[in-house]
């Protein structure tokens, strides 16, 4: 008798910590990012095909939505926390990377607020450290600091010389020689729920809201060479703060 | 108390393939795992080895035969390796490749290299074929490439004086068919792991890029200069691809379709493969349709040749001015380090050249 096995794509490991003397069972969680632009849906269907304008006023298409979220952890009245980390890699071409469920060894109960990590923190964004990632080459240059993307946003606007591109990328933020920011946005978002087996968790990222809330993103003056320039880096830390919000807790 | 939380986070596909334990007569063959060089295993995902088809040393010699022999052609003229030559890495010299009856196809022939890491697993230029197994059906019917029958093809190799022994060494059944075929072909061609270049070396800390080189890479790297990375990998990506479908600014529209063809999307209308830029020293001509000879016209492409086209890919941010517009010295030192990608290595690795010989 022989056996072969094969194991397909990387596993990935993680583990979390976190201190209260809850029951703690494990359970089956869910997580779906839906994507709107101010409450219109979007999905990859409008991608080359509907027209948005932003809060600028500029006409603009997407091509490309990708970004990656980490860390995301719950938290309690009683103040205890349990962080499931690890990350997803979002890409609005690939239907499947937008829904995932994980087994969780977690308190079941009350909640009062949920956090995740848009990008990736300084523990986590190291060059290179992820197979998955770099296979796909959602890496960020090292002379601007090296790790991963958080986000990349591409598509074109409009502009009297006709249809032109602009790449909305964000990551680590070059101040200046070998001198960076980190630039990640941890959302924190509220919201009272219960969490058991099978809480499916959905949130919703305001695409419009890129382009709107501090800034209101001219894309004119900020479409391409983003990812070099600190002020848009940090405009898009700025912006990323009103972009997602809570959206149903189901649990069935 | 410290409570541990683990969790699972993406995706874990095991497969476990458990050949039949009682029956006796189970032929397995000798187990040759895929060698994985350093640089992959410390950057990228697992290969892609499918569960119906491990990789074992008499599959891998059978089809290394196999790919190098004209019978699989219509009139025993033409082999796999006519088209994918070892000294062109796998590609061949030509424009448009010529089948056995010397009709001209409409695109460039692919180099073969590093195809397990295809994780997408679309191949082709469009990406019209879903495994390598699946695209090693194709050409031996094409009427404009290999031009034969299957029934035909195991018909000679069924009369051959070796080939039923090799089939039974290598599967265990002498019986040949063609899924056995590309099966024994497709585990060749996963071992054409190229990973021993100048700039692999240099990542390894076994040898020092010229300054030129070294330049050359920073403009690779650049968003202000020649911004390939986001398609064409980088030193954490040593495929040299990220394996997806672009239009890359060459035409204002479309005789062939690209990735358009096989989706019917026409948001894919002028996408292409993503090429991997190593050894590029030995594939000349470049594109699907084979339109640039030299690495100085693909360059020049990139800095004042682009055109637009609804498809473009936004990446190609600079097309309102034709390009990136390199300086010459860029240019230069983008030309040097693209060919420190090239791994003279793998084109003369003797385990990948005929064995008919
Ligand atoms: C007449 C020349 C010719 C012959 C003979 C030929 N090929 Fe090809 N091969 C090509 C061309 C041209 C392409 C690109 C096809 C396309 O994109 O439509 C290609 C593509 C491929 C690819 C896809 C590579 C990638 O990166 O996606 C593989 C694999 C391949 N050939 C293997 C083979 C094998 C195995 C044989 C023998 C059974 C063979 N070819 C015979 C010309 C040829
Ligand atoms: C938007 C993605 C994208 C970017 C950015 C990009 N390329 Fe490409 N590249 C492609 C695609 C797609 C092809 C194949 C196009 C075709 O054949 O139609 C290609 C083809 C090539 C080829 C030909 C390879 C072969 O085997 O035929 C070379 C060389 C090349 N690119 C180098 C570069 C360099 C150098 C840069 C930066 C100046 C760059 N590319 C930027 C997508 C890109």
């Amino acid at each position: 008798m022989k056996k072969t096995l094969i194991l397909l794509a990387v596993i990935t490991l993680f583990s979390a910590c976190s201190s209260d003397d809850d029951k703690v069972n494990n359970l089956d969680l869910s997580f779906k990012f839906n994507h709107n632009w101010d409450n219109q849906n979007l999905t990859f269907d409008d991608f080359g095909s509907t027209t948005y304008t932003n809060a600028n006023g500029d006409q603009l298409s997407l091509d490309r939505l990708r970004y990656i979220v980490s860390n995301i952890t719950f938290y309690q009245e009683n103040g205890q926390t349990t962080q499931l980390s690890g990350y997803q890699l979002f890409d609005l071409s690939d239907e499947e990377t937008l829904n995932f469920t994980f087994n969780a060894n977690i308190p079941e109960g009350e909640y009062t607020v949920i956090s995740f990590t848009l990008g990736l923190d300084e523990q986590y964004n190291i060059s290179g450290a992820y197979a998955d990632l770099n296979s796909v080459s959602w890496n960020w240059p090292e002379n601007l600091g090296g790790g991963y993307h958080f986000l990349q946003m591409d598509g074109t606007y409009e502009t009297t010389e006709g249809a032109q591109p602009f790449n909305y990328h964000m990551g680590t933020a070059r101040v200046g020689e070998n001198t960076y920011e980190a630039n990640y946005r941890t959302v924190y978002l509220s919201s009272d729920f219960t969490l058991n087996q099978n809480t499916t968790f959905e949130f919703n990222m305001n695409v419009a809201e890129w382009f709107k809330n501090p800034h209101t993103w001219d894309l004119n003056e900020f479409n391409t060479e983003l990812m070099m320039n600190y002020t848009a880096q940090k405009m898009m830390y700025d912006n990323s703060g009103t972009v997602f919000s809570l959206g149903d807790i189901t649990t069935p | 108390m410290r409570l541990k939380v683990v969790i699972l986070f993406g995706l874990i596909i095991s497969i476990v393939a458990c050949n039949s334990s009682d029956d006796s007569n189970e032929y397995v063959a000798t187990p040759q795992p895929l060698e994985i060089p350093e640089l992959f295993s410390q950057f990228l995902s697992e290969p892609v080895i499918p569960a119906s088809n491990p990789q074992t040393e008499e599959g891998v010699a059978l089809g290394r035969k196999l790919f190098f022999d004209p019978v699989l052609s219509g009139n025993g003229t033409q082999a796999c390796a006519d088209c994918h030559r070892p000294q062109n890495a796998f590609s061949d010299p030509l424009q448009f490749s010529v089948g056995i009856d010397g009709i001209e196809g409409f695109r460039n022939s692919m180099p073969l290299q590093n195809l397990a890491w295809n994780f997408q697993e679309k191949f082709n230029w469009n990406g019209s074929a879903t495994t390598l197994e699946k695209q090693i059906f194709e050409p031996v019917t094409n009427p404009i490439e290999m031009n034969n029958t299957w029934p035909n093809v195991v018909a000679s190799l069924q009369n051959h004086n070796e080939y039923p022994t090799l089939f039974n060494d290598a599967f265990g059944s002498s019986t040949i068919d063609s899924v056995l075929v590309t099966k024994a072909i497709a585990q060749f061609v996963r071992t054409l792991t190229s990973a021993d270049s100048r700039f692999d070396r240099h990542l390894l800390g076994e040898t020092i890029l010229t300054p030129q080189e070294l330049n050359g890479f920073n403009v690779f790297m650049d968003e202000d200069r020649g911004d390939c990375f986001h398609c064409h990998g980088n030193s954490f990506n040593p495929l040299w691809t990220d394996n997806t479908f672009h239009n890359n600014g060459l035409d204002e529209s479309f005789t062939d379709l690209g990735l358009g063809s096989v989706t019917g999307d026409p948001r894919d209308n002028g996408k292409f493969k993503a090429p991997s830029l190593r050894n590029l020293a030995f594939t000349a001509p470049y594109m699907h349709d084979g339109r640039f000879e030299t690495l100085e016209e693909v360059i020049n492409h990139y800095s004042e040749g682009l055109v637009f086209s609804e498809t473009i890919d936004p990446l190609m941010k600079a097309v309102a001015q034709g390009g990136v517009q390199l300086s010459e010295e860029d240019k230069a030192d983008l030309k040097a380090f693209l060919l420190s990608l090239s791994d003279p290595e793998f084109i003369n690795n003797p385990d990948f050249q005929d064995p008919n010989e």
